[in-house]
């Protein structure tokens, strides 16, 4: 019975992304039938649509799982993949690299990916000391990150701050790291994630009771930080800051499906995905020609979500 | 009352009516604290007379010796006021730093051209406060004449997708100068509609734009790879990709109407 | 008997402060030892140490090996530890959070219908009481199929009806072969349950024995550092008849 009830919302699921799928796919400067396509058409959905779709939809999902790593892994259901500053380090990463090297993507996505990191190891030293320390040690660095931020971007040359602004506010279309790749990253992480699911629902009763069932704390905090942090340092490579994707999608699903990890992360990792497809769709449909920058829709999508689910939370 | 002492008293009541442009001395410790101020200033021949400049003044060679007392970003009022400057010329009164110039007694000069026609006027203006109306108004006489020779040239009504950046793709919209500058030159901006100065712009609409002619301005990109991305999607043979030195095209100075006459020829280059 | 766990001159750390002197006993399957002392005496790290949770100066013997030996997953097999309540931040419902300890169907059932949850199953732990909470962490521990359980003050949060069924149902546990350590508050609870005393005073000094040894008056001001009286009118919970002294 549950068995099939299980079954038929995956299906549900699977169907109703397919269908959003194929819609942001269709969705451009003009309607194009991707089922019905050909010469430039076609050129125009394979080469410019899809890997940018795919791009936001492995991104999304990154983030999603990311943020409920981090919501398990700090004990708080707010928590988000960039509230240890990881955002803010890699953004500095990013701007430093376009200040002192040659003005590409690539370098700017090296950057980022080198900026993450030596965030993340920041935050490791507090990784032992327990999840209220290391949110505090978070919360700090993040502000020390963003000051970094503001002293290199008060020194960038003037034409490199165009890009600098259009990547921390997020942008899919300029990844490069190739879309299969990202794919690739996208499932390995759900898989490791599922794999830590039932860990991960037994860290939920806390440190102490976690340990007095068996599970090795420490290593599986470690192992966590880690998986979290990797993640979301690719995430904010491929398609630079993108808030609010990674808060509320975990915990819609929380509410939606409950806090079992097996049936949250695999519905994070879609619904992010479809989120964040949706969200760049309407960034380049809605006041098309021109276009909007990812990471404000999503902050126009999330900030009032979240503030409802906060609302309903209290009640 | 006689009579000469009357005019004496009328005179001095037109200057202080026209602070500057009658001043019997002429300002002759001037900041440039924009580009194209300063290639005014050296194109109207007073350029002894500038004292600072602030980055990005890079032209003529001369200029480059100047010393800086700030960036886009503001001025460093400090090193300003060491240079001693009686009048400071910017692109707008918001840039920062410039009000306490002016409370430092500093004499505060507006320049931020959209048309031919404030170009003229402010190299005229700069004539007038540096005492080389001779030059300015020469030099306004010519400018005028070849801008004549572009608007007479016969519209081309070409096509033009202008390429600010690559990425993010920007272009120009109705309110800034360059789109002015396209249509002076008888082309037709594809993104002419777009009621920003510069948006940002998906691939797709410019594929669908169907533009002529990219203009790609010739800073911190490659070039030959960009021309090979817009001939993969607009075709080879129908679309002419030209780069053209952006401080030409995006300083309204002096050097606009060389940036004019390049887009003109570019425009009326026969269909490839 | 059998021997479950043999503890020789265990003291804990916290700080710099050794909490109490070395403490010698053994828990033995079948008998109830009630850990009795004041505040901050160490009574809850002492549980934690023999739960394996946190480090422990002296040698701890689980089954004839020292407990240190163990992985957290053989240790979990054998021993069960209740503490404080969890976080209930996230939403777990209470047949999760049941399901987390035991995949047993059957077993949840009986157990939720001897601590009275049944009707709760369905609810998110964050829209219990804590009252009811304890009692599904009280049966979180049961569901556990080990032979030593440690209680850190199961009948805090308690109504006296559900303190005293949770009294009987500990003694009905001990009687089928269970080892139960447990921290009391309550003199009356402590002398309805325990087979063997451990009593922590204020200056770290322990004493453990048979509970008709340690339970009387002088010992227990002294261990509390604190008055008592006998008074023989006082109206008491029916915890049914004390183990050894026979009366009610």
């Amino acid at each position: 019975m549950t068995q099939h009830r299980a079954l038929l919302v995956w299906a549900i699921v699977l169907a109703v992304s397919a269908g959003f799928f194929l819609l942001c796919l269709a969705m451009g400067e003009q309607w194009i039938n991707p089922l019905h396509a050909s010469g430039q058409d076609a050129m125009i959905l394979w080469e410019l649509r899809l890997p940018r779709l795919l791009t936001a939809f492995a991104v999304g999902g990154l983030l999603a799982l990311a943020g409920a790593w981090f919501q398990v892994l700090l004990g708080n259901p707010l928590a988000e993949p960039y509230v240890l500053g990881v955002a803010g380090s890699a953004s500095a990463g990013a701007v430093a690299a376009l200040m002192w090297l040659p003005d590409t993507t690539w370098v700017m996505s090296a950057g980022a990916f080198v900026g993450a990191w030596l965030g993340i190891v920041c935050v490791m030293f507090f990784a032992r000391s327990g999840p209220d320390k290391m949110l505090l040690a978070g919360v700090v660095l993040a502000a020390f990150w963003s000051a970094m931020l503001g002293l290199l971007l008060a020194l960038l040359p003037e034409q490199t701050l165009f890009r600098a602004f259009s990547w921390m506010m997020g942008d899919v279309s300029g990844s490069d790291i190739p879309v299969p790749l990202l794919l690739a990253i996208w499932g390995g992480a759900l898989l490791c994630g599922c794999l830590l699911s039932r860990s991960l629902d037994i860290l939920l009763l806390g440190e102490r009771h976690a340990e007095a069932l068996g599970i090795d704390v420490q290593r599986l905090r470690q192992q966590l930080l880690f998986l979290a942090s990797t993640v979301t340092a690719l995430a904010v490579t491929a398609a630079g800051t993108i808030g609010f994707v990674g808060l509320v999608v975990p915990h819609f699903m929380r509410l939606l499906l409950g806090s079992l990890h097996h049936r949250v992360l695999p519905a994070a990792a879609m619904g992010g995905g479809i989120l964040l497809m949706l969200a760049d769709t309407i960034a380049r449909t809605m006041i098309a020609p021109a276009e909007l920058p990812v990471g404000i829709l999503t902050a126009i999508i999330g900030v009032p979500v979240f503030l409802f689910l906060l609302l309903r939370r209290r009640s | 009352m006689n009579l000469p002492r009357r005019i004496i008293l009328a005179l001095l009541w037109l200057c202080m009516l026209l602070p500057g442009v009658s001043h019997a001395e002429h300002y002759s410790r001037i900041l440039a604290l924009s580009p194209h101020v300063c290639e005014m200033l050296y194109a109207i021949g007073a350029a002894s007379r500038v004292v600072g400049a602030v980055s990005y003044c890079d032209y003529p060679a001369d200029a480059r010796a100047l010393p800086r007392v700030g960036s886009y970003k503001g001025i460093r009022v400090e090193a300003a006021l060491r240079l001693k400057p009686d009048l400071a010329i910017a692109s707008s009164e918001h840039v920062k730093g410039l009000m306490q110039l002016k409370k430092a007694g500093v004499n505060i000069v507006i320049s931020n051209p959209r048309r031919f026609e404030d170009i003229f006027h402010d190299m005229l203006t700069l004539g007038a406060l540096t005492g080389h109306q001779q030059e300015a108004a020469t030099l306004v006489r010519q400018q005028r004449k070849r801008l004549n020779r572009i608007r007479q040239h016969a519209s081309s009504q070409r096509r033009v997708f202008y390429e600010l950046w690559p990425d993010p793709l920007l272009t120009v919209g109705k309110s800034g100068f360059i789109n002015t500058l396209i249509s002076e030159a008888g082309g037709h901006n594809v993104f002419a509609h777009i009621p920003l100065e510069t948006p940002r712009v998906n691939i797709e609409a410019v594929i669908k734009a169907r533009p002529d002619v990219i203009i790609i301005p010739r800073e911190k990109r490659n070039i030959q790879q960009r021309q090979r991305f817009w001939n993969k999607w607009l075709g080879k043979q129908h679309v002419h990709i030209a780069g053209v030195d952006p401080d030409l095209l995006h300083r309204p100075g002096p050097r606009l109407i060389d940036g004019l006459e390049i887009l003109q020829r570019i425009l009326n280059q026969p269909q490839p | 008997m059998m021997l479950l766990m043999k503890l020789r001159h265990v003291s804990v750390q916290r700080g710099r402060k050794t909490l109490f002197s070395g403490v010698n006993f053994t828990v033995t399957a079948g008998h109830i030892t009630v850990i009795l002392g004041g505040n901050g005496a160490g009574k809850s790290s002492l549980l934690l140490a023999m739960a394996g949770l946190i480090p422990a100066i002296g040698d701890i013997e689980l089954m004839g090996r020292p407990l240190r030996h163990y992985s957290p997953r053989e240790r979990t097999r054998l021993i069960a530890w209740q503490g404080e309540l969890p976080p209930t931040a996230f939403g777990l419902t209470v047949e999760q959070r049941l399901h987390l300890v035991s995949n047993c169907p059957q077993t949840i059932h009986h157990v939720a219908c001897e601590m009275a949850i049944s009707h709760l199953l369905l609810h998110a732990l964050d829209q219990l009481s804590s009252g009811e909470l304890q009692r599904v962490e009280l049966a979180a521990l049961m569901l556990r199929d080990a032979p030593v359980w440690l209680l850190d003050e199961p009948t805090s949060h308690l109504d006296f009806k559900h303190q005293i069924r949770l009294i009987h149902t500990l003694k009905h546990y001990a009687t089928r072969g269970k080892a139960i350590v447990v921290i009391l508050h309550d003199l009356q609870q402590a002398r309805a349950l325990a087979d063997f005393l451990i009593l922590i005073d204020r200056q770290g000094e322990t004493r453990y024995g048979a509970c008709e040894e340690l339970f009387n008056r002088q010992m227990l001001c002294q261990t509390f550092d604190a008055p008592l009286v006998e008074q023989a009118v006082a109206l008491l919970p029916d915890y049914g008849i004390c183990p050894k002294t026979g009366e009610t």
